[in-house]
């Protein structure tokens, strides 16, 4: 099946998304494709330790829940601007992903007693993890996903745009309005924040 | 804590991660010279942005070929033939892998672009395909073009050493060096050029310096392709060192590329870019508008010239050819006599020795152009046909003086002559391999090292030569082989058998511990650690791997024994810690984590 064209700009966006205000149907697509794909890339991260489950979810449930949901709020809420858009399809794929976490990690999920250690933490063959380290189970991921929806606003827009839809730090700031060095110091101030949030619940 | 001490935070952290991007991890108590009440706390920020960095890392798309183990866990090979054995850079549009041809047994380099990021796979295959055909010195020759699934990708020549962009951060070359760089750059331009092909993205990282200290350009075609498919998200990296009317989103022509190395040659003398600002709205304003003047002050004038000639807003105004502005950089050089005099002394004072030795054995030597004198120049023969040809001895002697010089090209073609006379010369195979050796041609070297063995079985450096090669090549397993082999030899000095064969086992252990066989690891680091006790690493790095067996008692041990050889490392302790943490010790946990603090914070 031939897929939408990828989505590789603010610009581009922005004009898929005027392209979608006037009905266009293709545009439409193209957008869902957008978020599908970053979907894709977070459910891959999250389930790296998991390759059993990484390949039911890729295949079946994951895409055709994202898309359902994507395309409902497409429907239901007038999108129109780029910074909108974003916003609005980040905290989808971010529920969505929370979701996953929950539901395999539950006490009945296909990953409850699934251990692994499978990324080391230093590459001379250890794995040993700091609480903000990159999460290695669905346990972590789910807490760091939680963790990301208690920022502040300005800082939750700017991992929205960075890590769960995947623009470069330039095309954020150009999204957002901000200068690059705002934009840089809103990032560093997020990740101090996340740090700070995963150690506080997990000592707690 | 202040606002005021907040905001003087915010701008030590991206000073700092600006710092940290070039290569540098300046210390915290650097950055808080001038606030040193603020320096504990700048640590812990630090440290919680190293922590986090994960954030900051691209994620692998779906059809991409960015995940280095297959579900199986060995590397991931295309086409049955290129196996992707290490990610080595990645940007926006294309990741670079270390790869291994399978079928030539060779090491390359493999890029492959991100499918989101291409327009058309068949314009890029062509395009591609078009710059393969290019074959000269300063362009990083093409091996092959292909395509698997969604996937295109480009076999190139593996350079090894860095990139221009790597030297000006770590080892920033003399104004004779960067000239002559940038004149090399500027001859594979034009030829090129003349075949029709314009580079568009010159920049330092595309500029690679081989071990011979020469200029090779990379990433032929790649930025037209991604323009064509209309990018318009090009990384900072890339935009400093845009021209204006390709920013504008005007016609380019050669003349693009010849702007982007102007300012390549004005970073290259003088550290810096010839603009003010790197953030990019600005600096997008002032490449559009235009370099006002080159004001480097310890730029000579004519040097000026040619970079503010080159950076001419107006591309009419720039060099006619990339041919030019190289003539106008060697004229330039010419006119350097000092440094040019002090560039050029070593090479006088080999040629005056190797005349001497010549006129000894053969009488005076020819004029210059004659044979360079008499001299046994590899391939040819001597000038004069009264005189004998040279003997074995002397190539090797000549080889000795050129490998003693670093002239390992010539070393190992004199090595060739004096195998060609006495083809059981076990020497004369040996040195040509670590000629090999030292022009990063591992894979070549091996049959040398295999012939001088076979000569001489009883010589362990051979053999410690060929471990080293193996394990250049990640053939851990012959590696191991070799080196024990030596060892058993009973050489003079054991030393750096044994340390060879400790990183050996050490590295193979570290790839069997990324394939999560923790406890194959384990065994390996054991070996490891039989040869160099004393090395705190390898405790920890048993330690983790015992860790990951759940093994917490035994890596609890070797967390111990790195903390005995090594007390002040903190991230023993913190690991130490997990270990009593996992087995319920938490007076003890906590005990190793408070000691880690401390010494981070030290």
């Amino acid at each position: 099946m031939p897929q939408p064209p990828a989505v590789g700009s603010d610009t581009q966006l922005q004009n898929l998304i005027d392209r979608r205000l006037s009905g266009d149907a293709a545009a439409h697509d193209a957008l869902l494709h957008h978020a599908c794909d970053r979907l894709l890339r977070l459910t891959r991260k999250m389930f790296h330790g998991y390759p059993n489950l990484r390949r039911w979810e890729q295949t079946d449930d994951v895409f055709q829940n994202s898309l359902l949901r994507l395309h409902r709020a497409l429907a239901e809420v007038r999108v129109g601007s780029v910074r909108h858009f974003f916003n609005l399809a980040a905290v989808q794929v971010r529920r969505e992903l929370l979701d996953l976490a929950k539901h395999h990690f539950g006490p009945e999920g296909g990953g409850a007693n699934h251990h692994t250690d499978g990324q080391p933490a230093d590459d001379q063959g250890g794995a040993l993890h700091d609480s903000a380290a990159e999460p290695d189970d669905l346990s972590g991921w789910g807490e760091f996903h939680a963790q990301v929806e208690k920022l502040p606003a300005d800082e939750l827009e700017v991992v929205n745009l960075l890590y769960y839809e995947g623009l470069t730090q330039e095309e954020a700031a150009k999204v957002l309005g901000v200068s690059f060095r705002t934009l840089k110091r809103r990032w560093q101030s997020a990740k101090l924040k996340l740090h700070e949030g995963l150690n506080r619940d997990r000592e707690g | 804590m202040t606002g005021k001490d907040e905001e003087l935070l915010a701008d030590l952290l991206l000073h700092w991660e600006e710092l940290r991007q070039r290569g540098q991890d300046a210390p915290a108590s650097d950055l808080c010279r001038d606030h040193p009440h603020l320096t504990d706390e700048l640590t812990r920020r630090i440290s919680a942005l190293k922590v986090t960095s994960w954030l900051d890392k691209p994620l692998a798309a779906g059809n991409d070929p960015t995940e280095i183990s297959s579900p199986t866990g060995e590397p991931r090979t295309l086409i049955s033939r290129y196996r992707l054995d290490n990610l080595i850079a990645e940007g926006g549009f294309a990741q670079v892998w270390r790869g291994y041809d399978l079928e030539l047994q060779r090491v390359v380099a493999v890029k492959v672009p991100k499918p989101s990021r291409l327009q058309s796979a068949d314009a890029f295959m062509a395009e591609a395909r078009r710059v393969a055909r290019l074959k000269h010195p300063g362009i990083v020759p093409v091996h092959d073009v292909g395509r698997e699934g969604d996937n295109c990708f480009i076999v190139s020549e593996f350079v090894e050493g860095g990139s221009l962009g790597d030297h000006l951060v770590n080892n920033p070359p003399s104004q004779p060096q960067a000239i002559r760089w940038v004149a090399e750059v500027a001859d594979a331009l034009e030829y090129a050029h003349l075949h029709g092909v314009v580079h568009r993205d010159i920049k330092p990282a595309n500029i690679l310096i081989d071990h011979h200290g020469r200029a090779l350009l990379a990433d032929f075609g790649i930025a037209q392709s991604a323009n064509k498919a209309g990018q318009q998200a090009l990384s900072l990296g890339t935009l400093r060192y845009m021209s204006p009317e390709q920013l504008e989103g005007k016609t380019v022509d050669p003349r693009a590329d010849i702007f982007s190395l102007g300012v390549v040659l004005h970073e290259a003398l003088t550290g810096k870019l010839p603009y003010s600002s790197t953030e990019p709205n600005v600096l997008r304003r002032e490449i559009v508008a235009g370099v006002k003047a080159v004001s480097a002050a310890d730029m000579p004038a004519e040097l000026r010239r040619i970079c503010q000639k080159a950076l001419q807003r107006d591309p009419q105004q720039r060099h006619t050819s990339a041919a030019q502005f190289a003539a106008e950089l060697r004229r330039c050089l010419g006119n350097r006599r000092p440094s040019l005099w002090r560039s050029v002394l070593p090479v006088v004072i080999v040629a005056v020795a190797v005349g001497a030795f010549l006129w000894w054995k053969y009488g005076q030597p020819g004029p210059v152009g004659e044979g360079a004198g008499g001299k046994p120049v590899a391939g040819k023969t001597p000038a004069d046909p009264n005189k004998s040809p040279p003997t074995a001895a002397e190539w090797m002697a000549l080889g000795k003086s050129d490998f003693d010089q670093n002239h390992f090209d010539r070393a190992a073609e004199s090595y060739t002559q004096a195998i060609a006379l006495g083809p059981n010369n076990a020497e004369a195979f040996a040195m040509r391999g670590r000629c090999k050796v030292q022009g990063g041609d591992f894979k070549g070297s091996i049959p040398d090292f295999s012939r001088a063995i076979v000569l001489e079985p009883k010589d362990a450096e051979v053999w410690r030569q060929r471990a080293y090669s193996h394990g250049a090549l990640r053939q851990f397993g012959p590696a191991i082989a070799d080196g024990e082999a030596a060892l058993k030899l009973e050489p003079a000095d054991p030393a750096p058998v044994k340390d060879l064969l400790a990183r050996l086992y050490s590295n193979r252990a570290a790839d069997r511990a990324r394939n999560e066989r923790y406890a194959e690891a384990a065994e390996d680091v054991t070996q490891a650690m039989r040869h160099d006790p004393k090395a705190a690493v390898f405790y920890h790095q048993r330690g983790s791997c015992y860790f990951n067996m759940k093994q917490y008692e035994r890596a609890a041990a070797d967390f111990s024994g790195a903390i005995e050889r090594e007390p002040t490392k903190a991230s023993h302790y913190t690991n130490r810690g997990l270990c009593w943490q996992a087995l319920g010790k938490m007076d003890e946990a906590g005990s190793d984590f408070e000691t880690a603090k401390k010494l981070e914070m030290k």
